[in-house]
């Protein structure tokens, strides 16, 4: 605990400094947000280290959000004392994560996380509780990174969930145009805070603090289930966006929204066969890219390759209008997914796993479905490898991320640099794909 | 974009992005232009948000507009392309008090062209909104320079707005809307002749090839 002390103030100690630098405190820096305006252009024409401009940035960004995160809650609202100490304690802790991990830094949801964190504890308790909400895979650590990449692979993967669990709601969804995106960044990043029904919320929390991430995708995928009905009936876009955005007080009160986040169930291995299934369509779509670049090679100019480079990324992102995947790669998801199902079920069947996890029951088991899922993997990691040679790196480490993951966030995991925990693979560039062609 | 006429009434459906910095009141501009509404302290949108409103154009045009609100922070960040699709005109925001969102609002209007266009392949239209202009006052050098900035950005216009004192909210959106519907017509005409082309084109080529 005291190491870990230490670990705080000096984050703190390394963000007063500029702040010092800068004249102000982070009691006063929601009221001088205006004259660090004036210091940034000041900065910006050069009076000032590029690394104070970075800081400066920062500072500004966690400013503006406080009072706009929580603006009814007594603790941020209005020039109180009460107010002042609560969004001074606010600032301390959101800077203090950014110096500890700046992959991440500060993304907008997070003053909504730490801000609830706040509420319920100390501001020491609510930075490391962060931390962990933040770092491990069990809970958030797919969903920010300062690209904001991760939250839209998350966002394809409840879309194919939804495609799997719900066929006819996804077919509307996707014929109104409503993208997961769309809703899904609201959803998740602010951890379902938003919702108009604050006894729902701390239950939602209480379930993610147990299940993880997995809780955050059942209670997605709960909301848009009791919405179902509505969505159903609705015939455009315009209609739909503002009741998942704005879920109604009639679907998100605590007598209707909790029994029906118990009966919803999404179950850890689902969500890695969606995640896989993502990844595969990524990987199809260069393929097939690659299949329309060949035909086409004769007219592709040297030019054309620094384009087709940009796509791969543009096409993790892409989440509505993936249809023409190749046929064979999808029928080889398909045989995959059903696959890694069939094993999880055997081995479950084998060990009977418990649904809810308690804590006595979880060691053995555990290590049984790891073992499964990294049977599997490997299979999948032969034939993908076939592809590329040069991802066997990425995908090992994706398989330490793998039992990570069923080790339900083990303490340990704390000095896995944050990079490689990221498993979500970068895509593959149109160059290496072709190598792996060659091969 | 546009919905079907029926007796002389046409419908039409457009999507306006809303977009720029964080924090320089896009949230507050549409609250006040949909319901005419301010509020102080609003929550910081995140990912986007979705508002409607419906005018009257004429006795015989009804406008639905889609507003998406886009969170600031996300700027030059691969979701905008998701959020861009199928806009047909922006309001592109920054505020007065705070000089270094006008470069932000530069920024977002080079994102926006280059992720959508017309169909005809020219940009779509887009609105300079010069907000909180109740905090300040804008000399005359610095309206030249926007009217500068205007022509060399390829922004049909701007405007000095305040969603909290309701100033020119309505006025910039009009404008917006009249631009928007001049395109749209103008696409519809060109479409038509594009139709006959094809028409042309396809005569031919089907007594060629079979």
């Amino acid at each position: 605990m005291t190491h870990s002390d230490c670990l705080l103030q000096a984050c703190q100690a390394e963000i007063r400094k500029p702040l010092v630098d800068l004249g102000v405190s982070e009691y006063s820096i929601v009221l001088t947000i205006d004259s660090l305006v004036d210091t940034e252009n000041e900065i910006s024409s050069g009076q000032a280290s590029d690394l104070l401009s970075a800081d400066l940035t920062l500072f500004k960004q966690i400013a503006l959000d406080l009072r706009r995160s929580f603006p009814t809650h007594r603790t941020l609202m209005g020039d109180r004392p009460e107010a002042i100490e609560g969004q001074a304690k606010l600032f301390r802790v959101l800077t203090a994560f950014a110096r500890y991990n700046p992959q991440i830094g500060y993304v907008q949801g997070m003053s909504y996380i730490a801000a609830v964190l706040l509420m319920i504890l100390s501001e020491e308790e609510a930075f490391w509780a962060l931390v962990a909400l933040l770092e491990k895979p069990k809970y958030l650590s797919e969903l920010f990174d300062a690209t904001l990449t991760k939250i839209q692979h998350q966002a394809l993967i409840f879309h194919h969930l939804l495609k799997h669990r719900k066929p006819l709601l996804f077919q509307h969804l996707e014929t109104l145009g409503v993208s997961s995106v769309h809703f899904i960044m609201q959803w998740f990043l602010t951890l379902f805070t938003s919702l108009p029904c604050w006894d729902s919320v701390l239950a939602i929390w209480d379930l993610i603090m147990l299940h993880g991430l997995q809780a955050v995708f059942r209670t997605g995928l709960t909301i848009i289930l009791l919405l179902e009905s509505r969505i159903m009936n609705m015939s455009e876009e315009a209609a739909v966006l503002p009741v998942l955005l704005r879920v109604p007080v009639d679907v998100s009160q605590h007598r209707v929204l909790i029994p029906a986040l118990w009966n919803t169930d999404v179950q850890e291995w689902e969500i890695n066969c969606m995640n896989r299934l993502v990844l595969e369509e990524a990987i199809g779509g260069q393929d097939e890219e690659k299949v329309n670049k060949e035909s086409t090679k004769d007219c592709t100019s040297s030019l054309s390759h620094g384009q087709q480079d940009e796509k791969p990324s543009q096409e993790v992102g892409r989440s509505t209008s993936k249809k023409a995947v190749p046929g064979s790669s999808t029928k080889n998801v398909f045989t995959r997914l059903l696959k890694v199902a069939q094993h999880y079920l055997l081995e479950s069947g084998k060990y009977s796993v418990p649904a809810k996890r308690s804590p006595a029951l979880v060691r053995l088991p555990k290590t049984r479905i790891s073992t499964s899922f990294t049977q599997a993997q490997g299979r999948t990691r032969r034939s993908s490898s076939r592809r590329s040679q040069n991802s066997t790196l990425g995908e090992v480490k994706k398989e330490q991320l793998f039992s990570q993951d069923s080790d339900a966030g083990a303490a340990e995991d704390r000095h896995v640099p944050l990079n490689e925990r990221n498993f979500i693979p970068c895509p593959k560039t149109a160059s290496q794909v072709q190598e792996s062609q060659l091969i | 974009m546009s919905g079907g006429a029926e007796l002389g009434f046409t419908e039409h459906l457009f999507k306006v992005l809303v977009i720029g910095d964080h924090k320089v009141g896009k949230t507050s501009f549409v609250k006040r232009y949909v319901k005419n509404q301010f509020y102080e302290e609003l929550k910081t949108t995140i990912g986007v948000d979705f508002s409607m409103k419906v005018i009257d154009w004429d006795s015989h045009t009804r406008v639905r507009l889609q507003l998406w609100d886009i969170a600031g922070q996300e700027r030059l960040r691969g979701l905008n392309r998701v959020f861009f699709k199928r806009s047909s005109g922006a309001l592109v925001v920054y505020d007065m008090t705070n000089g270094s969102t006008l470069d932000g609002a530069l920024n977002w209007k080079h994102e926006l062209d280059s992720q959508v266009m017309l169909k005809n392949g020219r940009p779509i239209p887009a609105v300079l909104l010069a907000n909180k202009c109740d905090e300040t006052k804008v000399c005359r050098r610095n309206a030249s320079l926007l009217e500068k900035l205007c022509q060399e950005k390829g922004f049909i216009g701007w405007f000095q707005t305040s969603a909290k004192e309701n100033i020119n909210v309505d006025e910039a959106a009009k404008f917006l809307v009249k631009h928007i519907l001049q395109n749209n017509e103008e696409s519809v005409k060109e479409e038509e002749q594009n139709m006959q082309i094809n028409l042309k084109q396809q005569s031919k080529s089907n007594s060629t090839c079979c």
